[in-house]
Order: C-alpha cells, then structure tokens, then sequence
C-alpha cells in the first residue's frame, strides 16, 4: 500500500505544481490619451481541474486579464509586464511562434459574443476541425469525425448535418455551442471562458453554463470563468477574484466569499442582482457612480468615489491586498462587517454621501 | 437560390430593353444625313437614289416604329449592316470581339495576380514600411493614365529595347507565343490602374476584416497567420473588389479604344471609333448596345457570384 502511494505520490510531482501561476500581471495600453492600466498587479494561482471565476463590471480588465495571459492583445499598442506561468512555462516572455503552439492545442478561450466570434462565410464544421488538422495533424475524414464526436458533445442535434452548415443557419444558443465545441477540439488544459454567456437568452445560459461545467469535469480541464455577473460563479467555481479597476480586490474561495464579503465593490456588486423575493417595481440597488478612468485613476483606493464608506484614508492611500490567512485577501481600510466600517458608514449616511444613501435604501427593503 | 437567379435574370432582361431604346435614341440624335454616308462623294445625287436608300433603311417613319423594327431584326440576330463595308454588324462585332476580350480578361488577370497579394500584404503589415512603400506605388499607379503607361511600354520595350512588338496584333490561332507578346503591352497598361484600385479596395477591406472577432478566434485556435489571412480573412474582404471587378471588366470592354488605338489593335473599340467617324450608325448602335449588354450582364453574374462568396446572402435574398 505504502509503495502504491509512492509511485502515485512520485508520478504526480511533476503535476503537483498549480497549472496556472500569475504573479504581478499588468498590462497598459499606450494611447493618444495616455497610458490606460487595463490589467495591475494581479496574481492568483490555479490549481488543475479547478476553476477560477473572475468577476468585474464592464471596464475592470477581467476580460484584457485573460487575454494577456493568453497574449491575445494583438493591438500592438498593449504592453504586458510581470509572470504567468502555465505547466512550468512563462508565457509573458515565450515567443509568439511558440504561443501558437499552445493557442488552441493547451490553452483555449470561449469568446463573448458567439454571433462574431464564428466566421460567416466558412462551414461550421470546417471552424471546429482547422486546428485538429493543424495541431495533431488530423486526416479530412478523422476530423470530420471528431468534428461530429463534438458537435454531438455539446448537444447540438443532427451534428452530420449540422457539421456542413454556416454559422448564420444557427441560433445564438448553437453558435456559443460551436464555440465551445472549437475550443475543446484539441482537448485543452486551460480554458478561458471569457464571458460566455453574456450575449445569450437567460434559459440558455444556463445550458452553456452546464455544459462548460460538464465538459470540465470530464476532461479535469482548469478553467477560468470571466463574468460580470456574481450569480453565475456561485454555484460552479472554486475561487472567486473579484476586479475593479483592473486590480484584483477580494479573493476567496466561492463559498467562503458568499458568507463573508469584505470588500464593499463585491457587497455592492452582489445586492445588484434584482431578488426573486422582491416586491414588484422594487427599484433595482445599482452602484452609483461610474467606473473610474484608467488613465487618471484615483488617488487611494480606485473604488473610494463610489464607496457607501468612503473615509479620509481612502481617498488618499491605497489598500493593498491583504490576505487573512484563511486563501480569503481582500483590499479594503474599512471592510464590511467590521466596527470601523459600520461606523463610517453611519457617518456617511449623516452626512448626506450619495453612495452610503442608496445602500440605506437597500437596506430598508431587506428589513421589511 | 433559385428564386434570386430568376429576379436577376428579369431585372436584366428590364434593363437590356432599356439600354437598347436609350442606345437606338441616341444614335439617331447624331447629325448629319446617312444617305451622304452611304453614297461615295463622288456619286450622282438623283433623287430617285436617295429616296430608294430612305425607304430601304426606313428612315423617314417615325422614331418608334424604326425602333421596333430594329429590335425586332436585333432579336432574331439581324442587326442590319455596315453602311460602309457592307457585311452585316453582328459579323463585324463577332469578327473584333475576342480581341477586346482577351486584352480585358488579360488586364483584369495581370491586375488581381499582383493585387491580391500586394492588399492582402499590406493589410497584414499595416502602417509598417512595407505597408507605406506597397501603398506609394500602389498611389502612383493610380495616377497614370492607361494611354500614359502604354506609351511608356512602346517606348522601352517596343523601341529602346526591342523586346516585344510596339504595335499589331497576332491571333491566337495562328502563333500562341506571338498572340501572347501582342498581347502583353496592351493588357499591361490597362492593368497599371486596375491593379491600383484592386490593391487599395482589398487593403481596406483586410483592415476592417482582420479586427473581427472571428479573425482573432482563429488567432486564439494557433492558426498560422497565412492560413488565417487566406482562409478567414480573404473571402470576407473580397466584397468591395468584386463589385468593381464587375463594373471594371464591363467598362473595360467597351472602354479599351484608346489603347486599342495606340496599339493598332483590330478590336471593338477601335471598330466603334471608326463607325463614329463615318457616321456608320447600324455598326455604333450594334457595338454599343452588345457593350451595354455585356456590361449588365456581368454585373448580373457579379451579383450571384456574391451568394457565392458571403452564404448569407442565400438567406436574405430568398
């Protein structure tokens, strides 16, 4: 027994090592403005088979995150500094010859919008077998084969016939499947799911969401799940990094992140969700404000303008990242739940601050 | 599909019958008597003779009714004859026809071999040195007046360097090779500017292509950048071109006469040239009804080549 546990202890070390390593990724774009900061110092790690969600309103860089590390900007005014290591190997310095190798093959990515992410005028299945032929060198009919293994893998019915259609013959549920189909074609170690179903109908999204879920699951593929919507990662992470202002805020397992919110971005982000239990024409508790500018970000903390406990301290100096010991870290002077922010908060309420009046009003509706 | 392919054809039959009024209008605007045409200078004006030659052409019924009878001759393949030469007009167009043919078909040929690339090159390198040297030739060509460029070519290859013939024309069907060193000079210059706008058309659409978001979806499947430039990109970019490759190819077919002149080239729009001096109406109606028609026609065949090229249109269109 001892000596089975060894080998499987010895034959796993090498993948042992988390899958994705990030360590202090920022990436600028340099633009007749200035320089925008999309992506500062984030860094997480990702462990194989694990998933990932990052969660951002429009604007924080979650989705300029995963294309950095997958280096994607191909604008060729972006700029990407700091570390991210996939399997052993840093990405941020790797040639882009070699970057091609792993793009599709080991790492692939699920597009927001299905309805242009598909080319209109090539053949669905021509979409879905291109890189098995590039990649592993697939003969025509193998990847036709395969192409229908994973039509049929992603619930798309009639995949033979389906297999020769063009995107526009499919509805946007069965584009974004096609996309998924595209990118688990090679079987891929990382997958990034950059908003995958933010331009689909509310039913649907629920199946695409079960089918990543499945399909990674299956394959133990890791995955990174970008979205924009704190319900959709509930149920279906691991980890939750929480985005504001292409910095990483609060980070914690998704269960412990649910029970004990301390950033008040991620409290605010939350209670925007409109509630099943809501009475009818209940006003919706949006964030007031707008995210800030990345080319003249503001002082302190980036979210302080729109913070119902805004203080002194945090217009001024900056919170780092701090972690509580428990893989939960957080960036906040007065986290929420705390004596201090209660305080502040009561202070702001007093005083009129906009931000501290609409999360009252919040409040109230949950009391009564 | 089928449903589109009859629309075109009946928009196309509209529009032929129009062109052929508006081309039959307009030739009989011209001044001058044909009868002073028909008789040799020299000739005795009796007016027995006149009068013969008025009936014969019908010249003196009214405009409609001449028009009718000269369709209805036009459909069965009559289009009268030459007053000059005498031999009827379909024969001298089909006689002239492949020449002009085959200079726009090997202009429009040596324009897309080096313009396709040349776009496709710099879309790909946009704003990098080749981009900015490619696209100032590309400038300079488009300035150059095909007549320009063809003097040109006589001067170094038909005079200084005496490598190819500065005039003439050789058929096909007598020497391959010598047809092909007429040909050359001729379809070359016409080819300068049409590479010029080919070029610049296919650039732009590659720019706009190549930010899709399907072309960095196959960016992110590790395609290479040529298979993603000819196999992703190039279609969708290839709209614009088409549309004035039809319009192009059409002018070009009625619109060789100058070249064709310079060259010594036997072609139609050398034939037209010499109907307009001589006043030789049946033969510039026929020439210029048969452009005009050829004209349409490809325009047509542009429009279903697009369903072809974008499958989207398969669905809005039936």
């Amino acid at each position: 027994m001892t000596d089975s546990n060894t080998t499987i202890s010895q034959v796993s070390s090498a993948s042992d090592r988390p899958l994705l390593e990030v360590r202090g990724l920022s990436t600028s774009f340099h633009t007749e403005r200035g320089t925008v900061a999309a992506v500062s110092d984030v860094s997480f790690t990702l462990e194989r088979g694990k998933t990932l969600g990052v969660v951002g309103e429009s604007g924080s860089g979650k989705t300029v995150l995963s294309r950095s590390i997958m280096r994607l900007n191909t604008s060729g005014n972006a700029e990407t500094t700091g570390s991210a290591v996939f399997d052993g190997e840093e990405l941020i310095t790797k040639p882009m010859k070699e970057m091609k190798n792993l793009w599709g093959r080991d790492i692939a990515m699920v597009f927001q919008d299905p309805m242009t992410s598909l080319n209109p005028v090539v053949k669905v299945g021509r979409q879905i077998t291109e890189h098995l032929r590039h990649h592993l060198g697939f003969s025509a009919a193998e990847a036709k084969a395969t192409g229908i293994e994973l039509l049929r893998s992603v619930r798309i019915p009639e995949p033979e016939e389906r297999f020769n259609n063009y995107p526009y013959q499919f509805s946007g549920g069965m584009r974004q499947r096609a996309c998924i189909a595209i990118a688990l074609a090679c079987g891929p170690r990382l997958l990034f799911a950059d908003e995958p179903t933010t331009a689909l109908d509310v039913t649907v999204q629920h199946q695409i969401l079960n089918l990543l879920g499945m399909h990674q699951k299956d394959r133990f593929m890791t995955m990174v799940l970008v979205t924009h919507d704190l319900g959709v990662v509930a149920g279906r992470t691991d980890e939750v990094a929480v985005m504001y202002a292409g910095r990483v805020v609060e980070k914690a397992p998704t269960s412990l992140l649910f029970s004990e919110i301390k950033m008040p971005y991620t409290q605010a982000l939350l209670s925007s969700i409109p509630k099943i239990v809501d009475t009818k024409h209940t006003r919706l508790a949006a964030i007031p404000g707008r995210p800030p500018d990345l080319i003249n970000p503001p002082s302190g903390c980036a979210f302080s303008p729109r913070c119902a406990y805004v203080q002194d301290r945090c217009r001024e100096e900056r919170p780092p990242l701090a972690d509580m010991g428990n893989g939960h870290s957080f960036a906040c002077w007065f986290p929420v739940g705390s004596d201090e922010s209660e305080r502040a908060y009561a202070h702001n309420l007093a005083a009129g601050l906009a931000s501290a009046v609409m999360v009252d009003v919040g409040r109230k509706r949950v009391a009564s | 599909m089928p449903q589109i392919v009859l629309s075109r054809v009946a928009r196309l039959l509209a529009t032929l019958f129009a062109v052929s009024f508006i081309t039959f209008f307009m030739t009989s605007l011209l001044p001058g008597d044909v009868v002073d045409v028909i008789l040799p200078p020299t000739a005795p004006r009796d007016p027995e003779t006149v009068a013969a030659i008025r009936a014969e052409l019908r010249l003196d019924d009214p405009m409609l009714v001449r028009y009718f009878g000269w369709l209805g001759d036009a459909l069965q393949g009559d289009f009268g004859r030459s007053f000059v030469s005498q031999r009827p007009v379909l024969d001298e167009i089909t006689a002239r026809l492949p020449i002009t043919i085959q200079l726009t078909f090997v202009a429009i040929l040596f324009s897309l071999i080096a313009a396709v690339p040349a776009g496709v090159i710099c879309a790909y390198r946009q704003g990098t040195w080749i981009d900015k040297s490619i696209s100032g030739v590309v400038q300079v060509l488009l300035s150059i007046p095909a007549f320009v460029a063809g003097i040109f070519l006589i001067w170094f290859f038909g005079v200084k360097t005496n490598l190819l013939p500065a005039t003439g024309w050789v058929r096909i069907s007598e020497s391959p090779w010598g047809n092909f060193k007429t040909v050359l000079l001729p379809a070359s210059s016409l080819a300068f500017v049409q590479l010029a706008i080919f070029a610049r058309l296919i650039r732009a659409d590659m720019i706009t292509t190549l930010q899709e978001n399907y072309v960095l979806s196959a960016r992110a499947k590790g395609l290479s950048d040529r298979y993603i430039l000819l196999r992703h990109a190039l279609r969708p970019s290839s709209l614009s071109l088409i549309t004035v490759l039809g319009l192009n190819i059409g002018s070009l077919l009625g619109g060789t006469v100058v070249i064709e002149q310079l060259f010594a080239l036997p072609g139609l729009g050398r034939r037209l040239l010499e109907g307009i001096f001589n006043r030789d109406l049946l033969v510039v109606q026929g020439i210029v009804l048969f452009v005009a028609s050829a004209y349409v026609i490809i325009n047509t065949l542009v429009d279903l080549v697009y369903v072809v090229v974008d499958p989207r249109i398969r669905r809005k269109g039936g």
